[in-house]
Protein backbone atom coordinates (compact mmCIF):
# COMPACT_ATOMS: atom_id res chain seq x y z
CA UNK A 1 0.00 0.00 0.00
CA UNK A 2 1.76 3.21 -0.74
CA UNK A 3 2.05 6.42 1.89
CA UNK A 4 -1.94 8.24 1.51
CA UNK A 5 -1.53 11.61 2.72
CA UNK A 6 -4.56 13.48 4.64
CA UNK A 7 -5.33 16.97 3.90
CA UNK A 8 -6.02 18.99 6.63
CA UNK A 9 -7.17 22.58 8.30
CA UNK A 10 -4.54 23.62 10.34
CA UNK A 11 -6.69 24.10 13.22
CA UNK A 12 -7.49 20.48 12.80
CA UNK A 13 -3.25 19.15 13.15
CA UNK A 14 -4.13 18.68 16.85
CA UNK A 15 -6.41 16.81 17.00
CA UNK A 16 -5.71 14.74 14.19
CA UNK A 17 -2.16 13.65 15.36
CA UNK A 18 -4.00 13.12 18.80
CA UNK A 19 -6.01 10.33 16.46
CA UNK A 20 -3.11 8.71 15.07
CA UNK A 21 -1.86 8.87 18.18
CA UNK A 22 -4.69 7.08 20.13
CA UNK A 23 -5.52 4.59 17.10
CA UNK A 24 -2.32 3.13 17.52
CA UNK A 25 -2.39 0.04 20.26
CA UNK A 26 1.11 0.70 21.46
CA UNK A 27 3.76 2.82 21.27
CA UNK A 28 5.65 2.47 18.48
CA UNK A 29 9.11 2.18 19.50
CA UNK A 30 12.34 3.91 18.79
CA UNK A 31 15.51 2.40 17.86
CA UNK A 32 18.99 3.07 18.23
CA UNK A 33 20.57 2.08 13.97
CA UNK A 34 23.66 0.12 13.40
CA UNK A 35 26.75 1.60 11.40
CA UNK A 36 26.31 1.41 7.97
CA UNK A 37 29.06 -0.43 7.59
CA UNK A 38 27.39 -3.53 9.22
CA UNK A 39 24.83 -3.04 6.21
CA UNK A 40 27.73 -2.67 3.74
CA UNK A 41 29.56 -6.17 4.99
CA UNK A 42 26.17 -8.08 4.47
CA UNK A 43 25.81 -6.94 1.61
CA UNK A 44 28.89 -7.66 0.30
CA UNK A 45 29.04 -11.32 1.13
CA UNK A 46 26.19 -11.88 -0.77
CA UNK A 47 25.84 -10.08 -4.23
CA UNK A 48 28.35 -6.60 -6.07
CA UNK A 49 26.71 -3.53 -4.76
CA UNK A 50 27.27 0.45 -4.76
CA UNK A 51 26.83 1.43 -0.83
CA UNK A 52 25.87 4.63 0.60
CA UNK A 53 25.32 6.03 3.66
CA UNK A 54 22.01 4.26 4.30
CA UNK A 55 21.63 1.88 1.59
CA UNK A 56 23.11 0.31 -1.18
CA UNK A 57 22.62 -0.05 -5.13
CA UNK A 58 22.85 -3.06 -7.29
CA UNK A 59 23.07 -3.01 -11.21
CA UNK A 60 20.31 -5.39 -11.82
CA UNK A 61 20.57 -8.58 -14.48
CA UNK A 62 17.81 -10.29 -13.66
CA UNK A 63 15.21 -8.15 -12.01
CA UNK A 64 13.09 -10.83 -10.04
CA UNK A 65 15.81 -12.62 -8.70
CA UNK A 66 17.78 -9.61 -7.09
CA UNK A 67 14.69 -8.21 -5.78
CA UNK A 68 13.75 -11.69 -4.15
CA UNK A 69 17.10 -11.76 -2.82
CA UNK A 70 17.26 -7.83 -1.55
CA UNK A 71 13.50 -8.71 -0.18
CA UNK A 72 15.00 -11.87 1.50
CA UNK A 73 17.77 -9.72 2.77
CA UNK A 74 15.64 -6.93 4.90
CA UNK A 75 13.16 -9.69 6.09
CA UNK A 76 16.70 -12.34 7.49
CA UNK A 77 18.74 -8.71 9.09
CA UNK A 78 15.96 -6.61 10.06
CA UNK A 79 12.62 -8.45 10.39
CA UNK A 80 10.87 -6.41 7.89
CA UNK A 81 7.54 -6.43 6.39
CA UNK A 82 7.92 -5.01 2.36
CA UNK A 83 4.80 -4.10 0.80
CA UNK A 84 4.45 -3.38 -2.64
CA UNK A 85 3.62 0.12 -3.27
CA UNK A 86 0.81 1.40 -5.94
CA UNK A 87 2.20 5.04 -7.23
CA UNK A 88 -0.32 7.84 -6.47
CA UNK A 89 1.26 10.30 -8.67
CA UNK A 90 2.13 8.34 -11.81
CA UNK A 91 3.12 10.05 -15.22
CA UNK A 92 2.16 7.06 -16.90
CA UNK A 93 -1.70 8.72 -16.81
CA UNK A 94 -0.29 11.50 -19.43
CA UNK A 95 1.18 8.76 -21.18
CA UNK A 96 4.40 9.70 -19.30
CA UNK A 97 6.60 6.03 -19.00
CA UNK A 98 8.18 6.32 -16.12
CA UNK A 99 11.11 4.96 -14.64
CA UNK A 100 10.07 3.27 -11.30
CA UNK A 101 8.59 -0.01 -12.25
CA UNK A 102 8.40 -1.81 -8.92
CA UNK A 103 8.56 -0.32 -5.18
CA UNK A 104 8.14 -1.79 -1.90
CA UNK A 105 8.21 0.27 1.35
CA UNK A 106 9.72 -1.88 4.43
CA UNK A 107 7.33 -1.27 7.54
CA UNK A 108 8.88 -1.13 10.76
CA UNK A 109 6.21 -3.00 13.40
CA UNK A 110 3.76 -2.30 11.09
CA UNK A 111 4.53 1.15 11.04
CA UNK A 112 4.59 2.48 7.49
CA UNK A 113 7.79 4.69 6.64
CA UNK A 114 7.14 8.61 5.58
CA UNK A 115 10.53 9.81 4.92
CA UNK A 116 12.70 9.22 1.74
CA UNK A 117 13.73 5.98 2.97
CA UNK A 118 12.69 2.79 4.07
CA UNK A 119 11.89 1.42 0.25
CA UNK A 120 13.39 -0.80 -2.13
CA UNK A 121 12.83 0.60 -5.40
CA UNK A 122 13.45 -0.93 -8.98
CA UNK A 123 14.39 1.25 -11.83
CA UNK A 124 13.62 -1.28 -14.82
CA UNK A 125 14.74 0.57 -17.97
CA UNK A 126 17.96 1.65 -16.23
CA UNK A 127 18.72 -1.75 -15.00
CA UNK A 128 18.71 -0.81 -11.56
CA UNK A 129 17.77 -1.38 -7.92
CA UNK A 130 18.04 1.37 -5.42
CA UNK A 131 17.51 -0.12 -1.23
CA UNK A 132 18.08 2.52 1.31
CA UNK A 133 16.91 1.06 4.65
CA UNK A 134 19.18 1.19 8.32
CA UNK A 135 19.90 -2.21 10.55
CA UNK A 136 18.07 -1.58 13.36
CA UNK A 137 19.60 -2.29 16.90
CA UNK A 138 18.47 -1.63 20.85
CA UNK A 139 14.77 -0.55 21.43
CA UNK A 140 14.16 2.16 23.21
CA UNK A 141 11.23 3.07 25.37
CA UNK A 142 9.53 6.72 25.25
CA UNK A 143 5.78 8.32 25.42
CA UNK A 144 3.40 10.51 23.38
CA UNK A 145 4.40 13.90 22.83
CA UNK A 146 1.53 16.48 23.47
CA UNK A 147 -0.27 16.79 20.20
CA UNK A 148 -0.89 20.05 21.06
CA UNK A 149 2.74 20.76 21.27
CA UNK A 150 3.67 19.00 18.04
CA UNK A 151 1.00 20.96 15.84
CA UNK A 152 1.85 24.06 17.25
CA UNK A 153 5.78 23.19 16.21
CA UNK A 154 4.87 22.10 12.99
CA UNK A 155 2.68 25.34 11.84
CA UNK A 156 5.61 27.45 13.49
CA UNK A 157 7.92 25.61 10.62
CA UNK A 158 5.54 27.24 7.86
CA UNK A 159 5.93 31.24 9.70
CA UNK A 160 2.87 30.50 11.80
CA UNK A 161 -0.19 30.77 9.13
CA UNK A 162 -1.32 29.47 5.65
CA UNK A 163 -3.20 31.54 3.53
CA UNK A 164 -6.75 30.14 2.14
CA UNK A 165 -5.12 28.93 -0.85
CA UNK A 166 -2.16 26.76 0.82
CA UNK A 167 -2.52 23.36 1.74
CA UNK A 168 -1.25 21.44 4.84
CA UNK A 169 -0.93 17.75 4.40
CA UNK A 170 0.43 15.27 6.96
CA UNK A 171 1.07 11.85 7.80
CA UNK A 172 2.31 9.84 10.25
CA UNK A 173 5.05 6.70 10.70
CA UNK A 174 8.73 6.09 10.60
CA UNK A 175 10.98 8.80 9.38
CA UNK A 176 13.51 6.54 7.81
CA UNK A 177 16.28 8.98 5.97
CA UNK A 178 17.06 8.57 2.31
CA UNK A 179 20.55 6.07 1.23
CA UNK A 180 22.73 9.59 1.21
CA UNK A 181 22.56 10.16 4.99
CA UNK A 182 24.07 8.60 8.34
CA UNK A 183 20.93 8.24 10.56
CA UNK A 184 21.81 7.04 13.88
CA UNK A 185 18.11 6.63 15.35
CA UNK A 186 14.56 5.72 13.75
CA UNK A 187 11.98 7.09 15.21
CA UNK A 188 7.63 7.78 14.81
CA UNK A 189 7.49 11.28 13.44
CA UNK A 190 5.19 13.50 11.60
CA UNK A 191 5.38 15.22 8.39
CA UNK A 192 3.71 17.77 7.43
CA UNK A 193 3.59 19.28 3.82
CA UNK A 194 2.90 23.20 3.60
CA UNK A 195 2.14 23.53 -0.27
CA UNK A 196 1.01 25.90 -2.64
CA UNK A 197 -1.20 23.65 -5.87
CA UNK A 198 -3.30 25.44 -7.56
CA UNK A 199 -1.99 25.75 -11.40
CA UNK A 200 -2.91 29.32 -11.76
CA UNK A 201 -0.05 32.40 -12.93
CA UNK A 202 0.95 32.12 -9.18
CA UNK A 203 4.08 30.03 -8.17
CA UNK A 204 3.41 26.83 -7.10
CA UNK A 205 5.59 25.14 -4.00
CA UNK A 206 6.28 22.48 -1.70
CA UNK A 207 7.81 23.03 2.02
CA UNK A 208 8.26 20.02 4.50
CA UNK A 209 9.41 19.81 8.34
CA UNK A 210 9.12 16.79 10.24
CA UNK A 211 8.62 16.17 14.29
CA UNK A 212 9.00 13.84 16.99
CA UNK A 213 5.81 12.59 17.92
CA UNK A 214 7.29 10.70 20.74
CA UNK A 215 9.54 11.59 23.71
CA UNK A 216 12.48 8.86 23.10
CA UNK A 217 14.44 7.99 26.74
CA UNK A 218 17.92 8.88 26.71
CA UNK A 219 17.80 10.87 23.11
CA UNK A 220 17.23 14.43 22.35
CA UNK A 221 13.95 15.20 20.69
CA UNK A 222 15.94 16.39 17.23
CA UNK A 223 17.87 13.04 17.46
CA UNK A 224 17.47 10.80 14.24
CA UNK A 225 15.77 13.48 12.35
CA UNK A 226 18.20 16.46 12.62
CA UNK A 227 18.65 16.94 8.95
CA UNK A 228 14.60 17.54 7.99
CA UNK A 229 13.46 19.22 11.50
CA UNK A 230 12.47 23.46 11.07
CA UNK A 231 10.71 25.32 8.49
CA UNK A 232 12.26 24.00 4.91
CA UNK B 1 37.34 12.65 -21.02
CA UNK B 2 38.14 16.33 -21.59
CA UNK B 3 37.06 18.66 -18.71
CA UNK B 4 33.37 19.93 -19.20
CA UNK B 5 32.21 23.61 -17.99
CA UNK B 6 30.03 23.75 -15.62
CA UNK B 7 27.55 26.47 -14.73
CA UNK B 8 25.32 26.79 -11.02
CA UNK B 9 23.34 29.01 -9.75
CA UNK B 10 21.02 29.63 -6.96
CA UNK B 11 18.04 32.22 -5.70
CA UNK B 12 17.01 31.57 -2.07
CA UNK B 13 14.87 35.08 -1.34
CA UNK B 14 12.78 37.18 -3.58
CA UNK B 15 12.75 40.95 -2.68
CA UNK B 16 12.32 41.99 -6.60
CA UNK B 17 9.00 43.21 -7.46
CA UNK B 18 8.55 44.80 -3.90
CA UNK B 19 6.30 43.14 -1.46
CA UNK B 20 3.65 41.01 -3.02
CA UNK B 21 6.86 38.69 -4.48
CA UNK B 22 7.65 38.52 -0.64
CA UNK B 23 4.27 36.76 0.02
CA UNK B 24 3.87 35.21 -3.50
CA UNK B 25 7.27 33.50 -3.21
CA UNK B 26 8.47 31.94 -0.04
CA UNK B 27 11.71 31.93 0.78
CA UNK B 28 13.97 29.08 -0.03
CA UNK B 29 16.71 29.04 2.67
CA UNK B 30 18.15 25.43 0.81
CA UNK B 31 18.18 26.44 -2.21
CA UNK B 32 21.73 26.54 -1.99
CA UNK B 33 22.71 23.33 -1.40
CA UNK B 34 21.84 20.92 -5.00
CA UNK B 35 23.71 23.00 -7.18
CA UNK B 36 26.43 23.54 -3.96
CA UNK B 37 26.76 19.85 -4.26
CA UNK B 38 26.88 19.65 -7.89
CA UNK B 39 29.74 22.42 -8.30
CA UNK B 40 31.65 20.57 -5.53
CA UNK B 41 31.55 16.99 -6.84
CA UNK B 42 32.01 18.02 -10.40
CA UNK B 43 35.01 20.02 -9.83
CA UNK B 44 36.61 17.56 -7.76
CA UNK B 45 35.88 15.25 -10.78
CA UNK B 46 38.29 17.38 -12.87
CA UNK B 47 35.72 19.66 -14.41
CA UNK B 48 35.48 23.49 -14.70
CA UNK B 49 33.38 25.52 -12.94
CA UNK B 50 32.56 28.59 -15.50
CA UNK B 51 30.60 30.56 -12.78
CA UNK B 52 28.80 30.32 -9.16
CA UNK B 53 25.90 33.14 -9.54
CA UNK B 54 23.30 33.45 -6.59
CA UNK B 55 20.56 36.02 -5.80
CA UNK B 56 21.78 39.97 -6.40
CA UNK B 57 24.58 38.24 -8.43
CA UNK B 58 22.13 36.10 -10.80
CA UNK B 59 20.32 38.74 -13.05
CA UNK B 60 17.80 38.13 -16.02
CA UNK B 61 20.24 40.22 -18.24
CA UNK B 62 22.75 37.93 -17.33
CA UNK B 63 20.45 34.74 -18.84
CA UNK B 64 18.78 36.50 -21.43
CA UNK B 65 21.54 37.49 -23.65
CA UNK B 66 20.86 41.03 -22.47
CA UNK B 67 24.73 41.66 -21.47
CA UNK B 68 25.59 37.82 -21.18
CA UNK B 69 23.65 34.06 -21.80
CA UNK B 70 25.47 32.27 -19.10
CA UNK B 71 23.63 28.63 -19.93
CA UNK B 72 25.25 28.95 -23.23
CA UNK B 73 28.34 29.53 -22.27
CA UNK B 74 28.55 25.62 -20.46
CA UNK B 75 28.40 22.24 -20.91
CA UNK B 76 26.32 21.42 -17.69
CA UNK B 77 24.07 24.06 -16.07
CA UNK B 78 22.10 23.19 -12.95
CA UNK B 79 19.90 26.08 -11.30
CA UNK B 80 17.64 25.85 -8.15
CA UNK B 81 14.84 28.61 -7.47
CA UNK B 82 11.15 28.79 -7.63
CA UNK B 83 9.63 28.06 -11.32
CA UNK B 84 6.39 28.59 -12.50
CA UNK B 85 4.49 26.63 -15.45
CA UNK B 86 1.00 28.74 -17.33
CA UNK B 87 -0.04 28.55 -20.84
CA UNK B 88 2.86 25.98 -21.64
CA UNK B 89 5.33 29.18 -20.75
CA UNK B 90 8.14 27.98 -18.17
CA UNK B 91 9.73 30.81 -16.07
CA UNK B 92 12.82 30.65 -13.92
CA UNK B 93 12.34 33.12 -10.90
CA UNK B 94 15.35 35.25 -9.60
CA UNK B 95 16.02 37.30 -6.88
CA UNK B 96 15.31 40.14 -9.05
CA UNK B 97 12.86 39.16 -11.82
CA UNK B 98 11.83 36.17 -14.11
CA UNK B 99 13.36 34.70 -17.08
CA UNK B 100 10.40 32.65 -19.36
CA UNK B 101 12.83 30.41 -21.18
CA UNK B 102 12.13 28.45 -24.14
CA UNK B 103 14.26 26.12 -26.06
CA UNK B 104 15.35 29.03 -28.32
CA UNK B 105 17.29 30.42 -24.71
CA UNK B 106 18.99 26.61 -24.35
CA UNK B 107 21.14 24.94 -26.82
CA UNK B 108 22.54 27.44 -29.26
CA UNK B 109 26.34 26.69 -28.05
CA UNK B 110 25.48 25.02 -24.88
CA UNK B 111 24.92 24.32 -22.47
CA UNK B 112 24.11 20.28 -23.30
CA UNK B 113 22.37 19.16 -20.31
CA UNK B 114 20.60 21.91 -18.37
CA UNK B 115 18.96 21.02 -14.95
CA UNK B 116 15.93 23.60 -14.00
CA UNK B 117 16.06 22.30 -9.89
CA UNK B 118 12.37 24.17 -9.59
CA UNK B 119 9.06 23.46 -9.32
CA UNK B 120 6.88 22.90 -12.97
CA UNK B 121 9.24 23.04 -15.29
CA UNK B 122 6.25 21.67 -17.34
CA UNK B 123 2.76 21.21 -16.85
CA UNK B 124 1.53 17.52 -18.52
CA UNK B 125 -2.07 18.59 -18.01
CA UNK B 126 -1.57 20.89 -20.66
CA UNK B 127 -1.25 19.21 -24.51
CA UNK B 128 0.90 21.57 -25.90
CA UNK B 129 3.21 21.46 -23.44
CA UNK B 130 6.79 20.18 -25.21
CA UNK B 131 5.97 22.78 -27.75
CA UNK B 132 8.44 25.61 -25.84
CA UNK B 133 11.06 23.03 -26.00
CA UNK B 134 11.19 22.50 -30.07
CA UNK B 135 13.03 25.33 -30.62
CA UNK B 136 15.83 24.13 -28.60
CA UNK B 137 19.40 24.98 -29.94
CA UNK B 138 21.51 21.92 -31.48
CA UNK B 139 23.93 21.47 -28.28
CA UNK B 140 20.71 20.60 -25.82
CA UNK B 141 20.42 17.14 -25.22
CA UNK B 142 18.59 16.93 -22.15
CA UNK B 143 16.59 18.81 -20.37
CA UNK B 144 16.39 17.97 -16.57
CA UNK B 145 13.49 19.31 -13.95
CA UNK B 146 10.12 18.54 -12.29
CA UNK B 147 6.68 18.16 -13.60
CA UNK B 148 5.10 18.81 -10.07
CA UNK B 149 6.01 21.16 -7.00
CA UNK B 150 9.74 20.64 -6.23
CA UNK B 151 10.36 20.16 -2.30
CA UNK B 152 13.34 22.39 -1.04
CA UNK B 153 14.42 20.94 2.10
CA UNK B 154 17.81 19.91 3.58
CA UNK B 155 17.20 16.19 2.83
CA UNK B 156 15.36 16.69 -0.06
CA UNK B 157 18.02 18.52 -1.48
CA UNK B 158 20.78 15.37 -1.12
CA UNK B 159 19.59 14.89 -4.63
CA UNK B 160 22.24 17.27 -6.26
CA UNK B 161 24.71 14.86 -4.04
CA UNK B 162 23.47 11.52 -5.46
CA UNK B 163 23.20 13.13 -9.13
CA UNK B 164 26.32 13.97 -9.06
CA UNK B 165 28.02 11.01 -7.44
CA UNK B 166 25.90 8.75 -10.01
CA UNK B 167 26.52 10.43 -13.31
CA UNK B 168 30.40 10.64 -12.35
CA UNK B 169 30.66 7.29 -11.30
CA UNK B 170 29.11 6.89 -15.36
CA UNK B 171 25.81 6.27 -15.36
CA UNK B 172 23.43 7.96 -17.35
CA UNK B 173 22.56 11.28 -16.79
CA UNK B 174 19.01 11.27 -17.28
CA UNK B 175 18.33 8.09 -15.41
CA UNK B 176 20.57 9.21 -12.52
CA UNK B 177 18.48 12.77 -12.21
CA UNK B 178 15.42 10.86 -12.17
CA UNK B 179 16.70 8.25 -9.36
CA UNK B 180 18.56 11.10 -7.75
CA UNK B 181 14.78 13.34 -6.88
CA UNK B 182 12.67 10.01 -6.23
CA UNK B 183 15.17 8.28 -3.76
CA UNK B 184 15.51 11.80 -1.74
CA UNK B 185 11.97 12.54 -1.86
CA UNK B 186 8.88 12.15 0.04
CA UNK B 187 6.28 9.09 -1.02
CA UNK B 188 4.07 10.00 -3.45
CA UNK B 189 5.27 13.96 -3.64
CA UNK B 190 8.29 15.70 -6.02
CA UNK B 191 7.70 14.09 -10.17
CA UNK B 192 11.38 14.29 -11.64
CA UNK B 193 10.76 14.44 -15.63
CA UNK B 194 13.79 14.51 -18.32
CA UNK B 195 13.71 15.29 -21.58
CA UNK B 196 16.13 14.02 -24.11
CA UNK B 197 16.79 15.59 -27.80
CA UNK B 198 18.19 14.29 -30.77
CA UNK B 199 17.49 14.02 -34.67
CA UNK B 200 14.80 11.15 -34.60
CA UNK B 201 13.33 8.95 -31.84
CA UNK B 202 16.27 6.50 -31.40
CA UNK B 203 18.72 9.25 -30.93
CA UNK B 204 16.51 10.91 -28.74
CA UNK B 205 15.98 7.91 -27.04
CA UNK B 206 19.90 7.34 -26.39
CA UNK B 207 19.94 11.07 -25.70
CA UNK B 208 17.22 10.41 -22.62
CA UNK B 209 18.56 6.73 -21.74
CA UNK B 210 21.74 6.00 -21.95
CA UNK B 211 24.13 9.61 -22.65
CA UNK B 212 26.89 9.96 -20.11
CA UNK B 213 29.14 12.61 -19.17
CA UNK B 214 31.70 10.89 -21.51
CA UNK B 215 29.19 12.17 -24.83
CA UNK B 216 28.62 15.51 -23.75
CA UNK B 217 29.70 17.11 -26.84
CA UNK B 218 28.16 15.37 -29.41
CA UNK B 219 25.36 18.13 -30.89
CA UNK B 220 22.14 17.10 -33.04
CA UNK B 221 22.38 17.79 -36.07
CA UNK B 222 18.80 18.46 -37.50
CA UNK B 223 16.92 22.55 -36.40
CA UNK B 224 13.69 20.78 -34.85
CA UNK B 225 14.04 17.85 -32.68
CA UNK B 226 12.85 14.72 -31.30
CA UNK B 227 11.90 14.74 -27.80
CA UNK B 228 11.80 11.68 -25.74
CA UNK B 229 10.35 11.59 -21.94
CA UNK B 230 10.45 9.92 -18.44
CA UNK B 231 8.86 10.93 -14.93
CA UNK B 232 10.06 9.05 -12.22
CA UNK B 233 6.71 7.62 -11.01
Amino acid sequence: MSLNWTTLDPWELPEWMYGQQSGSDTLPAAYALAHPSELVAHVAERFPARSTAGGFSVRLEDDERMLRTVLGLVSELDGRRASRDEPAEEGGRFGVPTAVTAEYSLYVDGVQPVGPGGRITVYGRARRLEAAFHLRRTRLGGRWRDPGDIAREALAAFGGELTPDETLRAAFGYYEASGWEQQDLLRPVFVVLAERLRRDDEPRWRLASVHAASDVDEAPPTAGIESVTGCA
Amino acid sequence: MAALRIGVAWSTHFPGGGWLNKIRYRRLRYSYRAPSFVAEGMTAGGNVLSFLRFDEGLTLADLDGTTTALASAVDFFYVSSHGTCSSSQYKLILHSGEWPVSGADLGNLGPAVATFDTCDLVDLTDANWQAPWQTAGLSLRLLLGFASPATVAENSTLRGREFTAKILAGDPIGPAWLQAVHQNGYPNTDQAIALGFGDDQADADWALHDMTLADLRKPRQLDTPVIEVAVCH
